[in-house]
């Protein structure tokens, strides 16, 4: 009688794996208490620091036909980028109006007169052109950013379905970004055509009338595949569309009067690469609480961060299922060590205030310092060569 | 500065619905919500255990596109957290949020939602106050944009905005907490703060009434959005309990 | 009363406007009625008597001090959402063996109704409704937790009876939709039997003034349920029924729509009956 009561209630034994399916939040909140790693600092589920990112490597090349690419892979998240850059004419381009080139050819003709290249411009920005830039580039599409889900990158997707909000939601905020940033420079998508100067003879009034012309621009299709979706799928696309535009090569193009087309050397040496203005970077991090809070305590006085509420710098999948607030924070240095913020944002819970949202902004200024070197490294090798970068602890 | 416009309850077949418009801005919108109601066709997506917040946004003249998809997903998750989910009769089941912008210039393929984030905060609020749904706290919402010069400017106008470096919208919620901190644009940390610092200000300004009488009462009365709210949700609680509380 | 204490979510309830509670004597404890909470820590912790109630909702703060109930008044047009006891005009949407599935409100799960729930109903004397059909009943049980079935009833469970009269299925008349607030006070109108005065029930005069006006063709018969649905039927009024019904529903609509005061209801049911032709 006896045994058969026990085994009618054997003991309910769960393996780590089976509690952390069942009741992620509770598993989480045990590992962040019952491990405290050596210095005493608690330990996440997955073995990281609070601010501890993860391993990251980073690979361009590797595509022959895009004019860039790359492979990034952030824990169990991989994601691969190709960047091809396609012509669209002027005269193909709607509602195309020749004055709208004008300030930008001016500048052109002004800063070829003084010898100049545009990148040391930086001191005399004019900011008619530079208005004029980014609308350029807004106007006319020049940058279609796509994000798609791999079929069996995640559990959850659906193969066939159309965009799910996550992935219309990346590559909307990827455009935004690079429209905010102003990473990319028009002047660098646009394919000239300086007419002869028939009358050489009379220098000087040739060159009040000969402006060149913008015959065409180039578009830049920057397609993003999430091969394995393990959380953070944001950083590692940007990651990779940094690396990738960095990598990108883009043929020397003319305009040919007599077949009124434009025309591509494969000359390599006449190639151009593109110069990007900025090279942010960006973080996520998830703050945690332990769920269900009581429903009359759901704004139980908040303690000090590891009291109550933890933040998880560079979410895994599990981790990002539980945590429903987020932050979001793309930032940069300048020359003279000052950080810029270029997108933060701080959404779906009240726990993070101004003090502890500074704070996360300066670990991401430190995580740019890192992010730069390795992004240098693997443009400088050339040749597709994998960097790591192993993972490592911030403090703000 | 115009103060903002708002009314609450405008639509008779909603359970919830009102109408909010920024004057400097131009936006108004128009918000709508029905809760508590079934969601069958995001049956596997419901918990158990909590509501389900769905918000959509109709751009008043174009066709609803990418861009309004990620503003929808602040904004999900950015009222999910105010939503008291878990009350009774709201798990499993589904608050839909839908709105409209009636006025304003639309959002261009890769522009920027955050202009609209106070008309779109504010008429939510408005709505889920009016449906009825449970909630925490209320918020207010505040819309910064620096300039070139590295000028602050509070609520700014669409030239401005144009014109601007960076745009940040910060809320607060009734508590005293940050719901909401969005930055679009390159702007120095130093600036930041400062602009948080001015955002505090700004929100315990509007939270505690000073004694009254003083020099900047009347700049503050048209600076609190919360007030506006407040005013919106008791002159139309006044009218409609009339017939209880005027006739004794 | 002085002017109403309005409360918007998250605003604390002033300790002096709740019903003062002896703590040691045997008076019925504080209820907390709809759109407020319990939290348990209060921010001020003076006494450990003292209790913090927040709002939930925006509305205005009524309290009985009889029964030691504090509760929100919220909005008239919100969402139906169902409490025991209410009188509810269910609609039949599909039957299975032994329910009734009827839509209460639009977009939420149907509400449960046994089939031997009405008077004197047995297997073999139920009554067979079809899809569509309606029924006047009583919110039995609203359930618990996330699966929250609302049972409805139309009989007391103690006595067998259809109590409060009334309850089961309604034939011919129409239905009208109102918003829940002019529900309930169509409910206190027609519970109550104050046809004296004429500061009418609950700030609302068109029913007693339509009762009197057309009580010349018979009078109506009335059922309001607290969802939102009123039905009307005029049995006996042969060829002014369908006027003398729109003009009712119209009534009531119009009153909700436009919150009319007592003389503008009964200028609207002047101006109605006489353009309908039911009054000169």
């Amino acid at each position: 009688m006896d045994s058969l009561v026990q085994n009618a209630n054997p003991k309910l034994q769960l393996t780590p794996t089976q509690f952390a399916a069942i009741e992620p939040n509770a598993y989480i909140l045990s590992q962040l208490s019952q491990r405290p790693s050596s210095n005493g600092v608690p330990t996440r589920a997955n073995a990281r620091e609070q601010f501890e990112f993860r391993d990251m490597t980073v690979t361009v090349g590797g595509f022959t036909h895009a004019n860039g690419s790359s492979t990034v892979r952030i824990g169990d998240t991989s994601v691969v980028c190709g960047i091809v850059a396609e012509q669209i004419y002027t005269s193909e381009v709607p509602s195309w109006d020749v004055s709208q080139a004008s300030v930008s050819a001016n500048k052109r003709r002004r800063l070829a007169s003084s010898g100049k290249t545009l990148l040391d411009n930086d001191e005399e920005t004019d900011q008619a052109y530079d208005n004029e830039e980014s609308r350029h580039i807004e106007d006319r599409c020049l940058l279609v950013p796509n994000v798609t889900m791999n079929t069996g990158c995640t559990p959850g997707y659906v193969p066939g379905a159309p965009p799910s909000e996550d992935e219309q939601s990346i590559s909307n905020n990827l455009l935004g970004l690079l429209r905010s940033t102003r990473m990319i420079q028009a002047e660098d998508l646009r394919i000239w055509y300086q007419p002869p100067n028939l009358d050489a003879g009379e220098s000087d009034s040739s060159n009040e009338t000969q402006l060149p012309e913008l015959k065409a621009f180039w578009v830049l299709h920057i397609d993003i595949m999430v091969m394995s979706y393990g959380g953070n799928i944001f950083d590692a696309a940007w990651t990779a569309l940094v690396a990738a535009l960095r990598h990108v090569t883009i043929p020397y193009a003319w305009w040919d009067v007599d077949k009124e087309i434009v025309l591509c050397s494969d000359d390599a040496s006449k190639a151009h690469k593109l110069s990007l203005r900025e090279m942010p970077t960006s973080c996520w991090f998830s703050v945690f609480e332990p769920q269900p809070r009581p429903a009359s305590q759901d704004e139980v006085a908040r303690g000090s961060l590891g009291d109550g509420w933890w933040i998880f710098a560079d979410p895994d999948g599990y981790e990002e299922s539980v945590c429903e607030e987020n932050v979001w924070c793309v930032v940069s240095k300048d020359k003279n060590g000052k950080t810029r913020v270029y997108r933060a944002q701080n959404v779906g819970g009240s726990t993070v205030d101004s003090e502890v949202m500074h704070n996360l902004l300066q670990i991401s200024a430190k995580k740019w310092e890192d992010m730069k070197s390795i992004i240098d490294e693997v443009v400088a090798t050339g040749s597709p060569r994998a960097v790591a970068w192993k993972g490592k602890s911030y403090s703000a | 500065m115009a103060a903002p416009i708002a009314s609450i309850s405008d639509a008779f077949r909603a359970d919830g619905s009102a109408s909010y418009k920024c004057p400097v801005t131009g936006y108004r919108v128009l918000a709508a919500v029905n809760a508590p109601v079934e969601l069958p066709a995001r049956k596997g997506a419901l918990k158990p255990q909590e509501a389900t917040v769905e918000v959509s946004i109709r751009p008043g003249k174009l066709s609803p596109s990418v861009v309004e998809k990620s503003a929808e997903s602040i904004l999900r998750r950015m009222l999910a957290s105010v939503i008291l989910r878990r009350h009774a009769g709201y798990p499993r089941r589904g608050v839909v949020i839908t709105l409209a912008v009636v006025e304003g210039e639309p959002v261009g393929r890769s522009g920027t939602y955050l202009p609209l984030m106070p008309a779109l905060l504010h008429s939510s609020l408005l709505a889920l106050m009016s449906a009825a749904v449970p909630l925490s706290c209320t918020f207010m919402t505040l819309f910064f944009a620096v300039t070139r010069s590295d000028e602050i400017v509070r609520d700014p106008t669409p030239a401005a905005i144009k014109d601007a470096e960076s745009l940040h919208v910060i809320s607060f919620s009734s508590t005293g907490r940050t719901l909401l901190d969005l930055v679009d644009g390159p702007c120095d940390l130093d600036i930041w703060a400062t602009i948080h610092q001015q955002a505090k200000d700004i929100y315990q300004g509007a939270a505690v009434p000073g004694p009254d009488g003083d020099i900047s009462m009347d700049e503050e009365s048209n600076n609190a959005p919360g007030d506006i709210i407040r005013e919106t949700v008791e002159d139309r609680l006044r009218r409609d309990y009339r017939w209880e509380f005027e006739t004794l | 009363m002085t002017t109403p204490l309005i409360l918007l979510p998250g605003d604390e309830v002033p300790n002096d406007h709740l019903p003062t509670i002896k703590s040691h004597a045997k008076s019925a404890p504080l209820k907390i009625g709809q759109g407020l909470r319990l939290v348990s820590q209060p921010s001020t912790t003076s006494t450990p008597q003292s209790r913090v109630l927040k709002a939930t909702q925006a509305g205005i703060l009524t309290t009985d001090s009889k029964r030691k109930i504090v509760s929100l008044l919220s909005f008239p047009n919100r969402r139906y959402t169902p409490t025991v006891n209410d009188l509810v005009l269910a609609q039949v949407h599909h039957s299975s063996a032994d329910y009734f599935h009827c839509i209460l409100t639009p977009h939420t799960p149907h509400a449960f109704l046994p089939q031997l729930s009405f008077e004197g109903a047995s297997k073999k004397t139920r009554p067979n409704l079809k899809q569509g059909d309606l029924v006047y009943a009583r919110v039995l049980s609203t359930g618990v937790g996330a699966s929250a079935e609302v049972e409805l009833t139309c009989v007391n469970p103690a006595t067998g009876k259809a109590e409060p009269g009334g309850l089961g299925p309604v034939t011919g008349g129409t239905v009208f939709d109102v918003s829940t607030g002019m529900a309930a006070r169509l409910l206190l109108a027609t519970s109550s039997r104050a046809d004296d005065s004429d500061d009418g029930v609950a700030g609302l005069v068109i029913i007693s003034e339509l009762g009197r006006k057309l009580a010349n063709v018979g009078g109506f018969e009335l059922a309001v349920g607290r969802n939102g649905r009123v039905w009307v039927d005029c049995p006996d009024a042969e060829e002014h029924a369908v006027p003398a019904i729109l003009a009712i529903g119209r009534c009531m609509q119009l009153t909700d729509e436009h919150n009319l005061d007592l003389a503008d209801q009964k200028k609207l049911v002047t101006r109605t009956l006489r353009e309908l032709k039911l009054a000169s």
